[in-house]
């Protein structure tokens, strides 16, 4: 059996993971209100397409990295 | 007779360029007493439009060639911001797995590398479709100069032989900038409903604003204004060909034509320069520098042609901002105001018009020294006067912000921070030919996005003040660091100063008149 790798944290370094993980979850979420809004009047042709579908699957992928750090936050305070 | 090695007798610097001999110099009037002074009664106003009528802000910025609208360039810096963001937070995440005894963060840190990747190449996809609007852009100006250079060497031929002499002489120098602006005088008389002003042709234009807003109108004035050199080089007997080739060299131009227009409209009793008298009429505290393009847009005279701003704080040298008013007439027969055709059209050819020493008379009355800050803010002909005292080496012009200024072929100095505003429906910005300066962040943007809204009890709705209000306002709310940048340093140039304890800003206002017989 595996185990678990933040249960083998002390409190200390519980402590040091969370202050240092929660910044990127601010940045994260601060990306996701304010993503690279791509206006629709403002492009002509394939490109502007192609870019629209860039900006959509970045918002995704900032989703998943949300996603990833609460797991990896849920894991560290339920050892807690 | 003056023999031929004698060297040429000094122009009197009192008496300006252009003035008959005997008129006598300009001059700086004392001061108006305190209540002596009644200006002119406000515009009325007009239908304004609002910001969200409006398309996008076209953006070039200073010392490029890129075209790009204020939302892409914001998108852009947007993607790279991200990009930055995911960096950082990959760095955060290397340092939180050197914690002792801290978990592999696998997830979180695919998850993130996945992200950049995807904003980088989002960031690349912007700037090639920035690319590719610059280049068609670039590919269908070119194309129009080159036809309407054509055009221009092909009308001036046509014109040498159907009026021969100095009337087809002054014809084809001046046609298509006195066509412009006879068109704008027109325009903006029938406006006012002058029961006088009855050509049919005016009416009808007036009556169907959305002809002379249209931006192939706007484009035709252009190319009418760009094909002037070869034109005048064909009339002037140059074949086409040469004067194709001479015209691209760039050594002619619409800047050639309104000079010689100059010269030749005084023979016909039109377009003459006399001196102007300048005298300050108001002086009054102010409590704030204004906050943003609207604001000093909102603080641009009419009437009283000139309105100064002087900025003190203790310790520091004073600084000022000028602000120049529109053209108050196009009357092509100087009728006392220097704000009027002759100063449009002589000061797009380079000539030191009325308008243009009037506002540099009121800035040394104010108290400008040559080393002294200025920031310069101009509406229509005002841009134009507000561009060319920037340009004019004997200023210290750090900030010049102009809308709708036929004044694109004047070259500025390399440092001015600021923008020039031209709305897409406007075709007075396009009388000063093509497009020469690089130095000045450019912003266009089209006022009426549904031609069907456009208001159809304005003369050249494009160029009204109020369409520029609303362009002032897109502009305040830009995203695009380039546009943010140029607007606030035009803010801090005088919030800094406002800012200080102990700073005061006094405003003076001037009024000028032509001294011309029409006293």
């Amino acid at each position: 059996m595996i185990p678990d790798p933040v249960a083998s944290l002390d409190d200390a370094g519980r402590a040091d993971l969370l202050r240092l993980l929660l910044p990127i979850v601010h940045d994260a979420s601060a990306a996701l209100l304010h993503p690279p809004a791509v206006a629709r009047d403002d492009w002509l042709g394939p490109a502007s397409e192609r870019c629209r579908e860039l900006e959509t699957e970045l918002r995704g992928r900032l989703v998943q990295v949300l996603g990833e750090l609460d797991r990896a936050l849920v894991a560290i305070r339920s050892s807690s | 007779m003056i023999p031929p090695s004698a060297p040429p007798a000094a122009p009197s610097p009192l008496v300006p360029p252009g003035v008959p001999p005997g008129a006598g110099p300009d001059r700086l009037l004392p001061p108006a007493a305190p209540g002596t002074h009644h200006p002119p009664p406000p515009d009325p106003g007009h239908f304004a439009p609002t910001p969200q009528m409006g398309g996008p802000l076209i953006v070039t910025s200073a010392g490029s060639t890129l075209v790009a609208t204020d939302g892409m360039r914001a998108a852009i810096e947007r993607s790279a911001e991200v990009g930055r963001m995911l960096s950082r937070a990959l760095t955060a995440v290397h340092r939180a797995e050197l914690v002792a005894h801290a978990p592999r963060l696998d997830g979180v840190e695919h998850a993130i590398r996945s992200g950049a990747t995807t904003a980088e190449h989002l960031e690349r996809g912007l700037r090639e479709a920035v690319a590719r609007y610059s280049a068609s852009e670039h590919a269908a100006a070119t194309a129009f100069d080159r036809l309407a250079a054509v055009d221009g060497a092909l009308a001036g031929q046509a014109i040498r032989f159907a009026a021969p002499g100095a009337f087809g002489l002054a014809l084809s120098f001046g046609l298509p900038l006195a066509g412009g602006t006879a068109l704008a005088a027109l325009l903006v008389k029938l406006r006012g409903g002058d029961p006088d002003a009855g050509a049919a042709l005016g009416r009808f234009l007036v009556a169907h604003p959305q002809l002379t807003s249209n931006p192939r109108f706007v484009a035709f004035v252009r190319g009418f204004a760009d094909g002037m050199d070869e034109g005048t080089l064909t009339l002037a007997g140059v074949p086409p060909l040469a004067a194709l080739a001479l015209g691209a060299t760039g050594r002619t131009g619409v800047s050639t034509s309104a000079g010689v227009l100059m010269g030749t409209g005084p023979r016909f009793g039109l377009l003459e320069e006399s001196p102007v008298d300048v005298q300050r009429v108001g002086r009054q505290p102010v409590a704030a520098p204004p906050v943003g393009a609207a604001q000093r847009l909102a603080r641009v005279p009419e009437g009283d042609q000139v309105r100064i701003e002087r900025y003190s704080a203790p310790g520091r040298s004073d600084r000022f901002v000028v602000y120049v008013g529109p053209t108050e007439t196009f009357d092509p027969k100087p009728k006392g105001e220097p704000w009027d055709l002759a100063s449009n059209v002589g000061g797009v050819g380079g000539i030191d018009v009325g308008s243009i020493r009037a506002t540099e008379l009121a800035m040394k009355d104010a108290g400008i020294a040559p080393g002294s800050e200025v920031q310069l803010v101009g509406f229509s002909q005002g841009g134009m006067v507000a561009t060319r005292i920037a340009a004019d080496g004997h200023w210290n012009a750090v900030g010049l912000q102009t809308f709708g200024a036929p004044a694109g072929n004047v070259a500025l100095p390399d440092g001015i921070r600021g923008m020039a505003v031209r709305n897409s429906e406007d075709f007075i910005p396009p009388l000063a030919g093509p497009q020469v300066d690089d130095h000045l962040l450019q912003v266009q943007r089209t006022v009426y996005a549904d031609p069907s809204r456009m208001p159809t009890d304005q003369a050249a709705p494009g160029h009204q003040r109020v369409a520029y209000a609303a362009t002032a306002q897109a502009i305040d709310a830009a995203r695009s660091g380039d546009v943010r940048a140029q607007s606030d340093a035009l803010d801090s140039f005088t919030g800094d100063y406002a800012d200080q304890p102990g700073s005061s800003i006094t405003a003076y206002s001037y009024h000028a008149d032509r001294r011309d017989g029409a006293e």
